[in-house]
């Protein structure tokens, strides 16, 4: 029976005016809305997940001054005392830290400034590039011993931030200082990031004029579960080594948890901004169907008598008229779908070309169904009334009219 | 007590019609009986309460006072899904302007009343097609109404009335939108059905037709003034 109503609702569309068509823009871009934040939500749910499992949930960030993602603020330092802190604070199984700063690069007579990365060799290194995401990829990474050898981005490498390739064995100038290339590292995403060259900590010390200054501290602790006990060790210990009261600390701790956190917040924000878009345009939509389907209802009146003439009860009329809005919700969430899915392909193309991690968008089989359903559903409520109305006509009257 | 043998009866019916600060007396106190097998012809001036007599013997519309008899049972307080029921099983109704659904082709047309009964797909349009047959119409069942005649359309309209095998057929004016020659065609249709067996009430204007009925039935301002048999 439900299969007649689709049919016959079916068969009202070809006599369609496109008025009754542009009604449903409204569903169509709401719709687009749900599906394409759904389809990239997870991809980038994913890719942030995957971002923060590679950095270990059992690792701590201290910066100086308020910071937001390793980015610190104002001229706050942290030193070897902080760090000679951090290791002695109990859970904390290791602790390290680096240095950045904008240099001057000389390569085959070409002249560059990017960032030099001042990297600790001791066993500290690992746990910098888990967090930092430096991996080799060839060549050999900086070890003890070391003085005038660099790593180096892979903007390097691909020739992007010189115009020459730089390569294993090749010799770069820092700050005019000769340095023989050990590796090369795998690619991190950002652009910054991949032109950036890795030295030696203490020869970046000494050639950057950085006595020191570290940019960025970091902590392994040895049970991951108990990572928020440290950082709040790690916190009331600095408070007491820089000699500054709770609530007014010029350092900041961080787990991979509250970075993930953050994360959370803004992308709930980003969630419910576009929430609020879909409902609206489906509201819009939704009033667009029932005036659609008060006219339909209206233009059909004689047919609504001889269908009740020939035997159409109360609930046929209604189920006629409520299936067919429904349908009317549903070709716009259909649409809408569509529209969705090529702006989730579109955002996950153009984050791979602007280099930022591949935020893949994924439409599983219960999105596409929901939002079928979903848009069905919207269509028939906004029929509701419509269709009672027809239901409520008297057949005599519907006959006569005209 | 209705008679026996009488399908409908109509007993003392009344029906006002309200429209806006004006009310309508369109029936006064009709009262009459369709008998099994019978053919009764309704004649009448225009706004004499013709149509509204038919409907009300097809339980399309309800009286304002009086009542109606269905088999000797009372219909006039049954819900309008009660009535939906009668009139899809044991109603026929054909229209003077055919009153098909654009939408769908002819032999959707004469499927749809199936549809409201619940029957199959398969029997409905097996059915529909061996209507399309009787009616001559089995070329034309994939088109639309308005790729059809009159005459076309109302053979169709025919069908469609027929499909549920009902025991009463009512046709409003159904030769009023076609020329004498279709007119005459679409009568002996019904008179041939009446021969079958089927129950027909015609309301005409065309005296040379009402007199191929068995009975005639005069209205005027809504009451009985002449009764021929
Ligand atoms: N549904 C209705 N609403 C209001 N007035 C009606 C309705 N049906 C019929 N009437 C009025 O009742 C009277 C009888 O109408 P009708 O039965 O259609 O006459 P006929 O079929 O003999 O031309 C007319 O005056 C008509 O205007
Ligand atoms: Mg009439």
């Amino acid at each position: 029976m439900i299969g007649d109503y689709f049919k016959l609702s079916i068969k009202t569309f070809r006599a369609r005016k496109l008025r009754s068509w542009l009604t449903m823009i409204g569903i169509f871009i709401g719709i687009a809305a749900v599906v394409s934040l759904v389809s990239l939500g997870q991809g980038l749910q994913k890719a942030i997940g995957d971002l923060f499992n590679q950095m270990g949930t059992d690792k701590i960030m201290v910066t100086a001054g308020s910071a937001f993602m390793g980015l610190s603020v104002g001229g706050i330092e942290l030193k070897e005392g902080d760090l000679n802190v951090i290791k002695k604070v109990s859970g904390v199984d290791l602790a390290g830290g680096y240095i950045y700063k904008f240099a001057q690069m000389k390569f085959k007579d070409q002249t560059k400034y990017t960032y030099v990365i001042g990297y600790p060799l001791d066993e500290s290194r690992r746990l910098i590039a888990e967090v930092a995401y430096f991996k080799i990829s060839e060549g050999r990474e900086l070890k003890q011993g070391d003085k005038y050898k660099a790593d180096v981005g892979i903007s390097l490498s691909e020739g992007k931030l010189f115009s020459k390739k730089v390569s294993v064995g090749d010799n770069i100038e820092i700050e005019g200082r000769n340095f023989n290339v050990v590796g090369g590292m795998e690619r991190i995403g950002n652009p910054q990031d991949d032109a950036q060259v890795y030295i030696p900590m203490e020869t970046a010390r000494e050639i950057l004029n950085v006595p020191e200054k570290y940019d960025m501290l970091m902590a392994k602790v040895s049970d991951a579960g108990a990572v928020q006990q440290v950082a709040d060790r790690i916190k009331k210990r600095l408070r007491e080594y820089r000699n500054v009261k709770e609530g007014e600390e010029d350092f900041s701790v961080e787990t991979i948890n509250d970075l993930r956190d953050t994360y959370g917040t803004v992308m709930a924000i980003i969630q419910a901004v576009v929430i609020g878009i879909a409902a609206i345009s489906l509201f819009v939509g939704g009033v667009g169907i029932m005036n659609t389907m008060f006219t339909s209802v209206l233009e059909r009146t004689s047919q609504i008598g001889v269908m009740k003439a020939v035997g159409a009860a109360n609930h046929d009329i209604l189920m006629i008229f409520l299936v067919e809005s429904g349908v009317l919700g549903l070709l716009g969430g259909a649409v809408g779908i569509i529209f969705g899915m090529l702006i989730s392909k579109f955002v996950s193309y153009i984050t791979v070309l602007a280099g930022i991690t591949y935020i893949e968008s994924y439409f599983p089989w219960y999105l596409i169904v929901g939002a079928l359903a979903f848009s069905f559903i919207i269509g028939m409520i906004s029929g509701a009334v419509p269709a009672y109305r027809a239901m409520k006509m008297k057949p005599v009257d519907a006959l006569r009219y005209e | 007590m209705a008679k026996k043998g009488a399908i409908i009866e109509l007993r003392d019916v009344w029906k006002t019609y309200q429209m806006g600060a004006t009310t309508v007396q369109a029936l006064r106190g009709i009262s009459l009986q369709i008998f099994e097998d019978e053919f009764v012809a309704v004649q009448g001036p225009s706004g004499s309460g013709k149509s509204t007599s038919v409907n009300m013997i097809g339980c399309l519309d309800l009286p304002t006072k009086g009542s109606i008899f269905l088999d000797g049972k009372d219909i006039s307080k049954l819900s309008e899904s009660e009535l939906a029921q009668i009139r899809g099983r044991r109603i026929g109704f054909v229209f003077q302007q055919f009153n098909l659904i654009p939408t769908l082709s002819a032999i959707e047309n004469v499927m749809l009343p199936m549809t409201f009964q619940g029957v199959p797909f398969e029997k409905r349009r097996e059915r529909a097609e061996n209507l399309l047959k009787l009616v001559d119409m089995d070329d034309r069942a994939n088109h639309r109404p308005s790729e059809l005649s009159g005459g076309e359309q109302q053979r169709i309209a025919i069908a469609r009335a027929l499909v549920n095998d009902p025991e009463v057929v009512l046709a409003d004016e159904p030769t009023g939108n076609l020329d004498s020659k279709t007119g005459a065609m679409i009568m002996d249709f019904l008179k041939k059905l009446n021969k079958e067996g089927k129950t027909i009430v015609m309301v005409t204007h065309d005296n040379n037709l009402a007199r191929k009925a068995e009975r005639v039935i005069f209205l005027k301002d809504g009451e009985i003034v002449k009764h021929l048999s």
